[in-house]
Order: structure tokens, then C-alpha cells, then sequence
């Protein structure tokens, strides 16, 4: 066990040596041309070209094919324009974790329509130091519900707002995203999410996602952070903190 | 300096950020988790009468008689919320019918996926004669993670005409032979005791609900639990009536295995055991209180007090559902409203359980 230490911390230096590469975040900017990061949790994200980021999830690609795309326009005075579009047919998905007992999740009588959900945002983003870069994004989720039946709601938070639309149609969302640099490899993020709830059981979920994360090299780093989600639910209001936790790799 | 104190603050944070489902009622104290309730009027009674009409029922969430997955009758697992008032509506007439002064009830959902998130226990109070009421969680957590259940809070509730105070969730043992992550997510039994205030006199009034489908000796732990602490009131001098139910069969029962309506019996998770090895736990209450219904009467014939069955086609076939005191009941005046003939109406439709009634003199 200490051997496996030893060489996990002499790993972690070797890494520390190397020039440092901008981590992928919630900006504006993209990967830079080629590199990929992954996290245990976090979906693969490749730099296809210096202006263009993909996004899939390795795992949850199999039952719930989908992808995103990040984009970097341009400046628009001392601010940047960037853009993500996104996709996901969720069916599959859904469709395991319909069913009895342990895992059934939605019921197993449950007669889910034919789901095609896009997302598209816009973000402008502008860096004022190495400690604060500030990014305001606007977005909407879109589902094309076809053929008969409704979603059972998720009604857990993260989940709820994100899958309103499948029943709802739209969820329009504004966002704001800062991070900078606390001391030299330690970042700090926040991701501050309104998602407005516009057609049944209008409402309003807030989502403050507050992380911290350790750059050990290009190669490897470290995210802790904090979820908390407060909003209204078919059965009325609640809020909710979770913690949470990733390793992430670059190469 | 500022910095490590940011970061030792969100380490705090990141680790009272247990128990991610809500699921541990008990990590809250015994009177936070005992919710207080009132009817939208309050018509306190003009006069104290000489004796008070005390019923206990398994309401089975207003889910009447829908066929769902556990009952093995059907795949049901979510209601509308119309199929919820609807059936609320039939509860509400058989309450009224009854006029309980004090009535228990299990199964009582007060923020179910589903019961389509309806409040049944401010529904049935604002619909009723009843003015107060407390509510102890039997089944709570954000997401259920099995069978499409979801959110859940379903528990126990005391609803009165009389004021009622000094509430508190009791929390009975849980069952040991399931795994942590079953546990975690699954019911959590307990005694929801409170004083009601009749004039001047004062009564404790206690509900439960006990584990139907442990095999461990889990329902018998409880069943100790639940009669140390009436011991316990009755050691103070202290009136109480204790109802519920205590999924056991009373003594002397003929019928113990193999009942007619065990459409689960293929299910190991809602199949009906024998309870030819159970039917002494009840003697714990009988050989000490009164219960509503006499032994002798019961000995006599099981059947006009049996108040289960999960077959709505067939006929009430177990007795699950008691009331005790350690004072007086008016002498046979326990009854199981069965149908028309026996309690005045139909209530097969109405739940898996008839209620039961009993008169407690008073003065």
C-alpha cells in the first residue's frame, strides 16, 4: 500500500513539472486543438479545432446517444461570443430504468413518448484577471415529444430541470459562470443556473454549483465541489446541497 | 489565512451533505418529526360527552381498491390526482359516518408521487368533523429508486375533535436482515404519541404500524417497544387508547397460512408468510389491556372481525387492526365496519383495511 502511495505522489509531481494548459470550463473558451480531457464522472471532451469542443459520455453514450458542441466565435469589444448545441435521445435510458424493484426509477408500466431533446445557449464571457473570469450564458432546452404517453417526472433535483421539457416542451435558463485562480494550481469555479419553468407547474429552479479544483499537471487534477438546488416541484418548493467529487484526465 | 478558512468551510459543507435521499427520520428529534395539523375551521364540540367514540384505520394512501404491482392484483403504481380525491371522497363519508371524536389512520401520504403529491390528512381534516391532527413519517425520502415509486411521505396520523399536544414520533426497531441500501430506502416504523385535552380531563392517544414482512423477529421487537412505553403511561396514572396496525394475527386465530387472497404468493417480497409461529405476540397487549374487540368474542368467531384482505372480489379474511386502552371501552361496542351489515356502509371499495371503532367511557 505505501509503494502504491509513494508512486501515485512521485506520479502526481512528474506531472507538476509540465507547462500548465488551460482545463476545460463552463467559458466561452474551448480545448485547445487535439486534447482530451475525461473525469470519472465527467464526460470526454476533444478540442476538434482550436474553436470547436465536443463532448460525449463514454458510458451513458450507449443508452442515451447524444452530443455537445462548443463553440468560440469571435471578441465583441473587450467580451467573447461562444455558443454550445446539443442532442440527446434519452429513450433507452429510460426504457432500463423502467421496471420493478431495485433501480426502477420510473414505473414499469410507464408509456414514455419518442424524446429528442436539443439544447442551444449563447454565452459572452470576458476575463478581467488571473482571478475572475466572468461568462453569462442563455439557453434553451427543447424536446419533440412523438407518438402517445408522458414522462413520469423525475422530480429529484438536477434531474427535474434538466428533464422538464420532456413533458413541457421548453425550459429557457440564464446562467453565469466564474473562475480564476486561487493560488497557483488551485482554481476555484461557480456556476450560478435559473431555469424557468414557463408552462405546467411554472416555477423557478436555482442552482448554485460552487467546486474547487487542483491542477496537479495538464495531466491530471482534482474537483471537489458543492451542488445546491432550490426550486419549485410539482409537490411544492425544496432545496437540496450535494457534494461532489471528480478526477479528471488530460492528454 | 481566509483561504484555509474557505476551504475548511467547504469541507463542512461537503460533509453535512450526508443522508443525499432525506430518507433518516430519526437523525431529526422525536417532536421536530411529528408534524402538527389543523382543519381550515375549527368546531370544537359544545359539550363533553360521557364517552368518546376512538377509531383506528389503514387508509392504504386513498388508494382505494386501484390493483397495483404489491397487491400482485395488477401493475398500478402511480394515481391520478382525480382517482386520489375521488377515493379521499369515500374515506372522508365512511369518517363521517363513523364520527370519530379520535381516529387513527396508516398510511396516511402527505407528499407521494403516488398520490400525485395530494396532502391526505389536511384533505380528510378539511372534510371532515375533525379539527386536529399530528403526523409522524412512516416512509419518507426525496426518490424511492424502485418500482417507479419516487417521492415519498407516507406515514401515521391522529386526528381528533379535541385539541391534541405534546406530540412525538417514537422510532421502533428497523428490520436487520435487510441490506443497508434496502434499509436505507425502506419503511421506518414508529409510534406517533400525543395528548388530547377533553375538557378537563387529559387522554394519551397513541398510533402504529408495524413491519408486515419481516421474517427476522423485527415485528415482535416492536411490539415490545410498543407496549414498554404503554406500560410505561399507564405507570404514570395516565389514561391512554392505543389503535393501529400491527399486521399480527390475534391469538386463537383458526385461519393463520394460506389465505385466499395471496395473489403473491410467488413474490418473495410481498409474499404472506405463515403466522402459525406469531399468534402468542398479541397476548403482549391482551394479557394487560383491554382491546376493542374481546378475545372471548373473537374466540367465539374470527370472522366478524377480521379487517384485511387484498382481494376486493373476495371478503375480509385477517384481523390486523386493534384498539387498547388501560381504562374502559363500553362493553361490545368494538366493531369492524365490514359492509352494510355490519358498520352501516360498503368500505371494501375503500381501502385494503376496515376500520374499527370501539366507545371509551370517559367519565
Amino acid at each position: 500500500m505505501k509503494k502504491i502511495i509513494f508512486a501515485a505522489v512521485l506520479l502526481i509531481f512528474a506531472f507538476s513539472a509540465e507547462a500548465q494548459l488551460k482545463w476545460s470550463d463552463h467559458s466561452v473558451h474551448t480545448l485547445a486543438k487535439g486534447r482530451k480531457e475525461i473525469g470519472l464522472f465527467a464526460p470526454l471532451k476533444y478540442g476538434l479545432k482550436d474553436s470547436l469542443e465536443l463532448s460525449v459520455h463514454p458510458v451513458f453514450f450507449f443508452v442515451i446517444p447524444h452530443i455537445t458542441v462548443k463553440k468560440y466565435w469571435k471578441s465583441v469589444g473587450s467580451w467573447e461570443l461562444g455558443s454550445t448545441h446539443g442532442f440527446a435521445y434519452p429513450n433507452l435510458l429510460y426504457k432500463l430504468i423502467s421496471r420493478r424493484g431495485t433501480g426502477g426509477i420510473l414505473p414499469e408500466n410507464a408509456k414514455i413518448p419518442q424524446l429528442f431533446k436539443f439544447n442551444n445557449s449563447v454565452s459572452l464571457g470576458k476575463s478581467l484577471n488571473q482571478h475572475l473570469d466572468l461568462t453569462f450564458t442563455a439557453g434553451l432546452d427543447l424536446t419533440i415529444a412523438l407518438g402517445e404517453g408522458s414522462f413520469p417526472e423525475i422530480e429529484f433535483p438536477i434531474v427535474y430541470p434538466r428533464t422538464y421539457s420532456h413533458n413541457q416542451l421548453i425550459t429557457p435558463y440564464l446562467g453565469a459562470h466564474l473562475s480564476g485562480e486561487l493560488t497557483g494550481k488551485l482554481q476555484y469555479a461557480y456556476d450560478g443556473t435559473a431555469f424557468f419553468f414557463v408552462r405546467e407547474n411554472k416555477g423557478l429552479n436555482l442552482e448554485n454549483n460552487l467546486r474547487l479544483q487542483w491542477n496537479a499537471s495538464n495531466k491530471l487534477a482534482f474537483r471537489v465541489g458543492l451542488v445546491h438546488s432550490y426550486g419549485t416541484y410539482p409537490f411544492g418548493k425544496m432545496g437540496r446541497l450535494y457534494p461532489y467529487f471528480d478526477v479528471l484526465f488530460g492528454f | 489565512m481566509k483561504k484555509i478558512l474557505a476551504l475548511l468551510l467547504f469541507g463542512g459543507l461537503l460533509f453535512s451533505s450526508c443522508d443525499p435521499f432525506h430518507a433518516k427520520i430519526e437523525k431529526d428529534s422525536e417532536t421536530d418529526t411529528a408534524l402538527y395539523y389543523s382543519s381550515e375551521k375549527i368546531s370544537t364540540p359544545a359539550s363533553i360527552p360521557d364517552t368518546l367514540t376512538i377509531a383506528t384505520w389503514n387508509i392504504k394512501f386513498g388508494g382505494g381498491r386501484i390493483d397495483f404491482f404489491f397487491d400482485c392484483y395488477g401493475d398500478r403504481v402511480l394515481m391520478t390526482k382525480d382517482e386520489v380525491l375521488s377515493n379521499l371522497q369515500g374515506i372522508a363519508q365512511e369518517i363521517k359516518h363513523i364520527n370519530p371524536d379520535i381516529i387513527f389512520l396508516q398510511e396516511v401520504d402527505i407528499s407521494s408521487k403516488r398520490s400525485a403529491y395530494v396532502d391526505e390528512l389536511q384533505w380528510i381534516l378539511d372534510h371532515t368533523d375533525l379539527n386536529y391532527g399530528y403526523y409522524g413519517s412512516q416512509w419518507k425520502a426525496d426518490y424511492v429508486p424502485s418500482d417507479g415509486i419516487g417521492k415519498m411521505d407516507s406515514g401515521s396520523a391522529i386526528l381528533s375533535k379535541y385539541p391534541l399536544s405534546n406530540a412525538r414520533r417514537i422510532p421502533l426497531p428497523l428490520i436487520e436482515e435487510q441490506s443497508g441500501i434496502v434499509q436505507y430506502f425502506y419503511l421506518r416504523r414508529n409510534m406517533l404519541r400525543a395528548t388530547a385535552t377533553i375538557g378537563a380531563q387529559s387522554l394519551e392517544v397513541i398510533t402504529t404500524h408495524t413491519s408486515a414482512y419481516s421474517t427476522d423477529g423485527t415485528r415482535l421487537k416492536q411490539l415490545k417497544e410498543i407496549k414498554k412505553e404503554i406500560d410505561g403511561v399507564a405507570a404514570k396514572g395516565k389514561k391512554f387508547v392505543l389503535g393501529g396496525d400491527f399486521n399480527t394475527l390475534p391469538p386463537n386465530t383458526v385461519v393463520f397460512e394460506k389465505f385466499d387472497d395471496g395473489a403473491c404468493d410467488d413474490d418473495p417480497d410481498f409474499a404472506t408468510h405463515s403466522a402459525k409461529d406469531e399468534l402468542d405476540y398479541m397476548n403482549l397487549f391482551l394479557d394487560t389491556y383491554e382491546p376493542a374487540i374481546s378475545q372471548a368474542d373473537y374466540d367465539a368467531d374470527n370472522s366478524p372481525y377480521f379487517s384485511f384482505t387484498s382481494d376486493k372480489n373476495g371478503f375480509w379474511n385477517r384481523k390486523l387492526d386493534y384498539l387498547f386502552t388501560n381504562g374502559d371501552f363500553l362493553d361490545h361496542s368494538g366493531l369492524v365496519h365490514q359492509n352494510s351489515e355490519r358498520g352501516g356502509a360498503e368500505t371494501m371499495p375503500l381501502s385494503d383495511h376496515a376500520p374499527v371503532s370501539v366507545r371509551l367511557i370517559l367519565k
